[in-house]
């Protein structure tokens, strides 16, 4: 079997879609607006240091000025006044507060917040818990003058910092899936216009046989996400400035198969309604139902055990559980097998359905 | 007028002949609505994140040793962890490899003996590079734990002082040395005894017009997704509006623009009654989302007035938008490009995919003076905040100007068009 025909038609829709403004939009414009607005979004911003006003009601101004002394620094600032402020953060230190801390009876201080919870007022909440429970033991160990007891060491399990939690290295390598996966399902959906324009049935009465035929859609399908894949590769080295760990053939080849796998997947799509525009946005459906289970949009860490599984099922989270083993553990081709054995079923699956759903709709 | 209501009402009749695209553009926030409830309605409920999972590595296996892991399941944080034993490194690091665990504490090898000799004695924590959250609440429960543990040592300083003495000198004690850290202990253990105000001490938030609330971050789910369905209900409309205004588009590229042209109607009703059958299909829509809000996810429906006054600016500004693009457009490939960029900046501008609050403060000002934003941010304020039409003006005086303004350029370019 000659590849030929099968690689003059790819190549004759590769001329297509590069001739199509929409397309070099969504493989080039559109992810890199997305990278660049999500990873500034998810980079830390620089330090602001939030207020809070320690209003001393006890006789004794003890409690306050240590309670304000233990909760500033890092991010917060503390400080004692008379009188409750107008606005803004501000615990109140009971009459009374010196006396229950000496005596060992049980203090409840009041954090005053504005209507809905933030970020700042639980580190503030969590700093007095803190500081209350300090102010209740008594006496620090340094000034009775022993040496801490207890100490809390950092240490890695032979893992790379390359911070896949946050900024652009959480962003690209989460886009680049997300577009990848998109563009190749939308794309089906080109072939669907072509069925229903007859351009795909003509094809058919060509002295072409029907399975290059359908071998030379997938490979231009499969150009376009390599294209993509690459093109974001190199843009998040770059312009974006993040590692892709120390195997980039290995990363290249995982993706490279993602890829396959999808392009076979945007092939199916696009046999199962006749109107393009309907497998389009079965395509744009899928997208948006797999990017987030996959862990593209949120961090699994964030939502229940039962969805974190569910990652482990759909090819986003495939594709994103492998390239964060890669960038963050330095995984190896076995370690990543079991996603890539995940892939190369959804391409068989995908190409074999699509090939029999195609040649049933164009021949039969 | 009723020319108008002719071509309108024409489009709506085929639309709802073949309602396939529509329902398939519904599904999508609707789904996308099914999954942030999935993920996040436990915790909007209950104000917590998942439970954070811990492996425990004890090597130690003393007394001082499993104190450490009690601090994981004690009564004021154990809902909070999910604590598992390790056997080894290697199994831990594939746990989070695996993203099945936060952290890892090890409390390693000779961990009591240190303590009773006064040395340093170390607790171990590694943390999972897959995760951000987990990992630092593990890290603040080990630093109170460690900063606990300090204390309390400093209470039984002098005994252990006295022990420690007798151990390196290598003799027995007298029975007056015995007596007295038999006396420094019990004192010791007196002082922890009364220590009970340690569990029974809190800090409560009081925000203005509610109870004081001890735990963090807890509110209803219905008023948690009050804030992010609007994003959604805007993200589908604009999307499918996209789809409707290209029908539009075709049928003129058809010709039939053209054979209207040749009836006895004019430019403005023609154009007039495509807007009205725009605007009539994205509020039917957004009817039926505000439904699916508030029958899936109990979102209640306040202020029909204002829902109402900031839906049909909305939709009104969707139509002038779309339609704009149309009659500006050569082809309907087009129109879909530029429609699709527009919307694509107009969606990361107006804070559709991230709530307004989380932008960097820079920024905030943006989603409230694009159209888009600010009619999310209106639909917010009275479904989540419970505000009124006075306190949305501004809100909804953006909107509706947007609105007016890309209706009358859409006008007038059909007005003056060749």
């Amino acid at each position: 079997m000659t590849l030929t025909p099968a690689v003059l038609i790819a190549w004759t829709d590769l001329r297509r879609v590069a001739r199509d403004r929409h397309n070099v939009f969504w493989i080039f414009v559109a992810p890199l607006i997305f990278v660049s607005f999500f990873g500034i979004m998810l980079e830390p911003g620089p330090p602001t240091v939030t207020k809070v006003s320690i209003v001393n009601e006890d006789s004794a101004g003890q409690v306050a000025a240590q309670l304000a002394s233990m909760v500033s620094g890092d991010r917060v600032s503390a400080g004692v006044v008379a009188k409750a402020p107008q606005q803004g953060l501000f615990v109140v230190v009971p009459a009374g507060t010196a006396r229950a801390i000496a005596s060992n009876t049980a203090v409840t201080l009041v954090l005053h917040a504005g209507p809905e919870a933030t970020d700042a007022e639980r580190r503030v909440q969590f700093r007095l818990q803190k500081a209350l429970m300090e102010l209740t033991l008594g006496g620090t160990p340094a000034t009775s003058g022993a040496e801490p007891a207890l100490r809390l060491v950092e240490a890695s399990l032979d893992t790379r910092p390359v911070g896949v939690t946050r900024g652009f290295q959480r962003a690209v390598p989460s886009y680049l899936v997300m577009f990848v996966f998109l563009n190749l399902l939308v794309s089906g959906a080109r072939l669907a216009e072509e069925r229903a324009s007859g351009k795909f049935r003509r094809l058919v009465l060509s002295p072409i046989g029907f399975t290059q035929i359908v071998l030379g859609k997938l490979l231009a399908l499969f150009v376009v996400g390599w294209v993509q894949m690459g093109y974001l590769l190199a843009v998040g080295v770059v312009v974006f400035r993040i590692s892709w760990g120390g195997n980039a053939p290995l990363l290249f080849a995982f993706l490279s198969l993602f890829a396959l796998a999808v392009a076979a997947l945007g092939v199916l799509l696009s046999t199962v309604f006749d109107d393009p525009d309907k497998c389009a946005n079965l395509g744009v459906w899928t997208t948006i139902v797999m990017a987030p289970l996959g862990g593209l949009w949120w961090p699994l860490e964030i939502v229940g055990p039962t969805l974190r599984k569910v990652a482990y099922v759909v090819p986003t989270g495939w594709a994103m559980e492998g390239v964060n083993a890669l960038l963050a553990f330095g995984a190896s081709a076995r370690d990543l097998a079991p996603f890539a054995g995940a892939m190369a079923g959804l391409f068989v699956v995908s190409f074999v359905l699509a090939t029999r759903r195609l040649r049933r709709q164009l021949v039969a | 007028m009723s020319s108008v209501l002719t071509i309108a009402a024409h489009h709506l009749r085929r639309l709802a002949r073949r309602p396939g695209l529509v329902l398939l553009l519904i599904a999508v926030p609707a789904t996308l609505a099914g999954i942030e409830y999935a993920a996040f309605g436990r915790s909007a409920a209950t104000g917590k994140l998942p439970p954070v999972k811990v492996l425990i590595l004890d090597e130690d296996g003393s007394f001082a040793s499993r104190a450490v892991a009690q601090l994981f399941s004690n009564p004021t944080v154990d809902d909070l962890f999910a604590t598992a034993s390790a056997t080894d490194r290697d199994t831990a690091r594939r746990a989070f490899q695996r993203n099945d665990a936060a952290a890892l504490v090890v409390v390693p090898r000779g961990f009591q003996q240190a303590i009773l000799d006064g040395r340093p004695a170390d607790v171990v924590l590694y943390k999972n590079p897959l995760q951000s959250i987990g990992p630092e609440i593990t890290k603040g429960v080990l630093e109170t734990g460690v900063m606990l543990g300090n204390r309390l040592y400093v209470q039984a300083i002098e005994p252990l002082q006295q022990v420690r003495a007798l151990d390196r000198a290598g003799r027995q004690p007298t029975g007056a040395e015995v007596g007295e850290i038999a006396r420094g202990m019990f004192e010791a253990g007196r002082r922890l005894n009364s220590l009970s105000a340690l569990q029974e001490s809190r800090v409560t938030v009081q925000r203005p017009g509610a109870a004081a609330e001890t735990r963090m971050g807890a509110q209803n789910p219905a008023d948690f997704f009050a804030r992010f369905f609007p994003g959604l209900i805007i993200f589908g409309l604009l999307f499918l509006s996209q789809t409707l205004a290209q029908g539009l588009l075709r049928d003129r590229m058809n010709g039939l623009e053209r054979r209207l042209s040749m009836t006895p109607v004019s430019r403005l009703a023609v154009a007039s009654g495509h807007a009205a059958y725009l605007t009539t299909a994205l509020l039917a829509t957004l009817a039926v989302l505000m439904a699916i809000g508030w029958g899936l996810f109990g979102i209640p429906l306040r202020n029909p007035l204002a829902l109402v006054a900031i839906g049909l600016g909305f939709a009104l500004f969707v139509t002038g938008l779309q339609l704009a693009i149309g009659a500006f457009a050569s082809s309907d490939r087009a129109a879909g490009f530029t429609g699709t960029a527009i919307m694509l900046i107009l969606m990361l501008a107006g804070g559709t995919f991230v709530p307004a609050e989380q932008l960097p403060p820079w920024f905030q000002v943006v989603p409230t003076l694009v159209p888009n934003g600010a009619a999310q941010e209106a639909f917010i304020e009275v479904l989540a905040r419970r505000h009124g039409l006075a306190e949305i003006g501004r809100l909804l005086a953006v909107t509706w100007g947007w609105a007016i303004l890309l209706l009358a350029v859409y006008v007038y370019r059909k007005r003056h068009a060749a």
